[in-house]
């Protein structure tokens, strides 16, 4: 179902595009990059929000991109690098195989594995993918937790917690969600219910601190793409 | 709004188009039209040119060349034999009247239907039957060649002293479609015959039905004469007379006019110049909704033009449930762009910017 939105379209003028699985992430990701100067003017983020694409999760990515390349000229136009940021979950190299499997059946380029650039004829940008977190199971939820529960001194107090539920039982994701939740629930004075996307709206005391080495991968990665001659 | 004559049914739908030499354009291609076919682009990329092309290759008659020109704003009246040149030249690319304008319209099922106009110069000569007192009514240096599976018929206005100009003939075969204008002139009697020729034949109560239930404050909807002029009317609560539905609202107005259009006969093709224009934002889903869902009843093609995102938005909505019947033609500098139903609900969805 189409949902009415504001109207204000969008273009694509960034020479990047990062496309990551959902609204939180976009919110996070927009803060990282807004929040380093040498980031700044490289990135434009997105999400699939196609509700009435059936394809699964990860799958999504190729559909999408390759419907915004027939309908965005901005697209062509501007962007010479797409990178997909996307989460390990609890099987990384299952993740990574989703991915390309979506890629490859729109008939776009497909890496050979994370980090990797693939670029094709008949698609204007490279593609490349970076699953996160980059050394452990998980999500982008999970850096957020460790991030905010060091921030708080609450790491060890909500592991315990969620050891506690029924949560200890789910994946390394659903215990990042949890975990995040719970941390936001506790810390967020303002908004107990705050989310990953809309805890950004709160006052600045509350966010998820970005300045850790929690982020320096990502970060890092992202930095090297603006260096990178497409 | 002006509409051409019915007669055989040479056609069903516009499938594709090439345009060649016809106002700014060189040469541009339609592909794939579909049942509802949106023309978006920026000013001056041509979305009101492509319509004129489509309705005067479609059908009719030369005269529509000039009153483009009066629905443009343009003065109509001219005099002289510099105004027959002065007349005509804005139809040509460039001005450049060397270059034969080709409208080729490729039809399903029925083939082929062109239109060719071509400058025949300064050549004027005397018309068989004109004898040398009516040799100040000359050709004007255009003709109109329209050719389908059926025949060919070439069409030269008479041009008078005064800047009358006479046309005797038509092409053929004659279609039935429809021309609105930005600026929104809509016949009151035309559409007051139209709906009183349905009603005559007990075919109005669609129109009726669908009319109040988008317009509740307006009942009543029937034909009333003006001092001599039929006006399609309705009642409006707290006005103790029946009002023409011109004096209601521009935009019931054009919603009506477009509605008894649309069931007026099978097969139409509306051209629609900013379709958004009348209508208060909330009305432009219902608006497609029902064009829509009329056209596919009565096998009807619409052409539209908008500037706005609102309306693609609307008209998203219901190409959401029928993709196949909805194109998006964007007009750029590059010429043509096609977005197909699922490109077009996509681009919608993802707020991306295709007009």
């Amino acid at each position: 179902m189409i949902r009415r939105r504001k109207i204000g379209a969008f273009e694509f003028d960034r020479p990047w595009l990062i496309l990551c699985e959902g609204r939180g992430d976009k919110e996070l990701l927009h803060k990282l990059i807004t929040s380093d100067p040498s980031l700044h003017n490289t990135f434009t983020i997105r999400f699939p929000s196609r509700e009435s694409d059936s394809t699964g999760g990860r799958g999504k990515f190729g559909n999408w991109l390759r419907d915004v390349c027939d309908t965005a000229p901005s697209f062509g136009e501007n962007v010479r690098g797409v990178v997909i940021v996307s989460d390990v979950d609890a099987d990384r190299s299952g993740s990574l195989r989703e991915i390309t499997s979506g890629l490859s059946a729109a008939g776009l380029p497909t890496p050979s594995g994370e980090g990797v650039e693939a670029r094709s004829a008949g698609f204007p940008a490279t593609i490349i993918i970076y699953l996160v977190p980059h050394d452990t199971l998980g999500s982008l939820d999970t850096l957020c937790v460790q991030a905010l529960g060091s921030k708080w001194n609450l790491l060890e107090v909500v592991e315990e917690y969620i050891d506690k539920t029924p949560a200890v039982a789910w994946s390394a994701t659903k215990r990042g969600k949890a975990m995040l939740h719970a941390l936001l629930a506790a810390t967020c004075a303002t908004k107990p219910e705050a989310t990953l996307s809309t805890v950004w709206q709160e006052c600045a005391k509350y966010h998820i601190p970005l300045d850790t080495n929690v982020f320096d991968d990502l970060i890092a990665k992202l930095a090297s793409l603006r260096k990178s001659r497409l | 709004m002006e509409r051409q004559p019915a007669g055989a049914a040479d056609r069903r739908m516009i499938k594709a188009a090439v345009i060649e030499n016809f106002r700014g354009f060189r040469r541009t291609e339609l592909q794939d039209c579909r049942r509802v076919n949106i023309i978006v682009g920026a000013n001056a990329s041509g979305k009101t040119a492509l319509l004129e092309a489509l309705f005067l290759a479609s059908g009719g008659s030369p005269e529509i060349a000039l009153r483009f020109r009066q629905w443009r704003g343009l003065e109509q009246g001219v005099t002289g034999v510099l105004a027959t040149d002065f007349l005509w030249n804005d139809l040509f690319y460039n001005f450049d009247k060397d270059n034969e304008i080709s409208i080729k319209l490729i039809m399903d099922p029925f083939g082929q239907r062109s239109l060719d106009i071509s400058y025949t110069g300064d050549k004027t000569v005397l018309l068989p039957g004109y004898n040398l007192t009516q040799a100040h009514y000359t050709p004007s240096p255009v003709s109109f060649t329209w050719e389908t599976p059926d025949g060919k018929s070439t069409i030269t206005p008479i041009m008078g002293p005064m800047g009358n100009i006479q046309i005797s003939g038509a092409a053929q075969p004659k279609v039935e479609n429809y021309f609105f204008s930005s600026g929104g002139h809509y016949s009151a009697a035309d559409t007051a015959n139209r709906f009183s020729q349905l009603s005559q034949n007990y075919q109005e109560q669609e129109i009726v039905d669908v009319f109040t239930s988008e317009f509740p404050k307006i009942d009543k909807l029937g034909v009333e004469i003006y001092n001599g002029i039929p006006a399609l009317s309705g009642s409006i609560g707290g006005i103790p007379k029946k009002l023409p539905l011109a004096l209601i609202s521009g935009g019931v107005n054009k919603f009506a006019t477009i509605l008894c259009c649309l069931h007026f006969q099978r097969h139409t093709t509306l051209f629609v110049d900013e379709i958004e224009n009348g209508f208060y934002f909330n009305r432009l889903e219902s608006l497609w909704r029902n064009i829509h869902k009329i056209a596919m009843k009565n096998e009807a093609q619409i052409f539209a033009s908008t500037h706005s995102a609102e309306c693609l938005q609307a008209a998203s909505l219901i190409a959401e449930k029928y993709p196949d019947d909805f194109s998006v033609i964007h007009l750029g500098k590059h010429g043509s762009k096609h977005f197909q139903g699922r490109q077009f609900t996509f681009a919608m969805e993802e707020d991306i910017e295709i007009r």
